[in-house]
């Protein structure tokens, strides 16, 4: 890729990265909502996150990975029970991160 | 340490609201170093010249959108296709982006503006947290945890683009892991209710099953917005809209009135 094109394509990436974030600021900001879009909008944060990960464990090359073999969905169990006990994200990122370098330096 | 115990319901000085701010960010901070590492290495092995890459994180902070990114460009595709893609995965933000409105309506219209710009989904997971668990909404907090976790992307792609040729596989540190569990340690504060943990499931089926059926990027958007709309449906059924919707008003009243 040339300096051009990258220079292009960065100027592209910040316009379809800012966009989202900030439209509906002036959509929704000045009239109150309507209370069942505020109901709506309060499942927003846990379904989205629930369908980020839930491929990132579960999948290997788009079919379902439920194996032993699967080292994500191995430490993905201890990992969520830290996040309930601690409700901290560095004690659950720590504790995650090095059950994954754990299980992959024991299955070595 | 707990992060949901460093929100302050009652207005600080502004020293005091912005060390509040950066330890809310802190752990973000701590989550984005491995991630923006990863990113460092992978782009300088797509050829992006490092400054370029750490410029990136600086302009754009979208961490899954600049991962794919780089990829893509490091396997030759074309600019259009790869603005078209970052595009997908970022539209996401949209519905954070709305579901944070409410929340943020005492800021002045610009500073709302500048708020969103750094919402990721980390950034987003934190502050919806803090605002259910009764936080104001404090300019100088909010800015000072948006701006601790952007200089944590930013760092840690430094690290990895001057370290890229020192750091060859990720996979022995479980670095590879820092976004799922960052995920996880995200979405147990936000399954506040039963019904939340219910469309959380649901989400997560609906998602490996688009995934499966070859919807790529546009599987997460599509299952957030099935099982939003499965929780609403559920909420009017149960007769509990007014009573939640309710609560919520009263929260935005009390800020108006700051």
């Amino acid at each position: 890729m040339s300096n051009m094109e990258l220079a292009l394509c960065t100027l592209g990436m910040v316009l379809v990265t800012a966009l989202p974030r900030v439209l509906p600021v002036s959509w929704l900001a000045e009239k109150p909502l309507h209370p069942k879009v505020h109901r709506w909008l309060s499942f927003v944060p846990a379904a989205i996150l629930a369908a980020l990960v839930a491929p990132d464990i579960l999948l290997l090359d788009g079919q379902l990975f439920f194996s032993p073999e699967n080292i994500f969905l191995l430490a993905a169990l201890p990992t969520l029970f830290i996040a309930w006990k601690t409700r901290s994200l560095f004690a659950t990122l720590a504790a995650g991160m090095v059950l994954v370098a754990f299980i992959r330096w024991i299955v070595a | 340490m707990n992060h949901t115990s460093s929100v302050q319901t009652t207005a600080g000085s502004m020293p005091a609201e912005v060390m509040s701010g950066i330890r809310m960010g802190m752990p973000i901070f701590l989550g984005y170093l491995p991630l923006g590492l990863a990113y460092g290495v992978l782009a300088v092995k797509s050829g992006i010249p490092p400054l370029w890459a750490v410029a990136m994180s600086l302009l754009i902070f979208a961490g899954a959108g600049q991962l794919i990114a780089a990829g893509m460009i490091g396997a030759g595709a074309s600019v259009a296709s790869i603005v078209i893609a970052t595009l997908m995965v970022n539209l996401r933000h949209l519905l954070m982006s709305a579901a944070l409105v409410p929340y943020i309506r005492p800021m002045r219209p610009f500073l709302r503006t500048v708020f969103m710009l750094e919402i990721t989904d980390e950034t987003f997971a934190v502050h919806t947290t803090a605002f259910r668990n009764g936080a104001r909404c404090n300019p100088p907090r909010l800015f000072a945890c948006n701006v601790t976790a952007h200089s944590g992307w930013i760092i840690g792609t430094a690290l990895g683009v001057f370290s890229g040729s020192l750091v060859t596989d990720v996979r022995p540190f479980g670095l590879d892991f820092a976004l799922p569990a960052m995920f996880l340690a995200l979405l147990v504060p936000l399954c506040w209710e039963r019904l939340h943990l219910l469309v959380a499931l649901c989400a997560a089926v609906l998602s490996l099953l688009f995934n499966m059926a070859g919807t790529g990027r546009w599987s997460v958007i599509i299952a957030t917005i099935l099982a939003a709309s499965l929780g609403l449906w559920l909420s009017c059924r149960k007769g509990d809209l007014l009573l939640s919707t309710g609560n919520g008003l009263a929260r935005q009243k009390e800020e108006d009135g700051q």
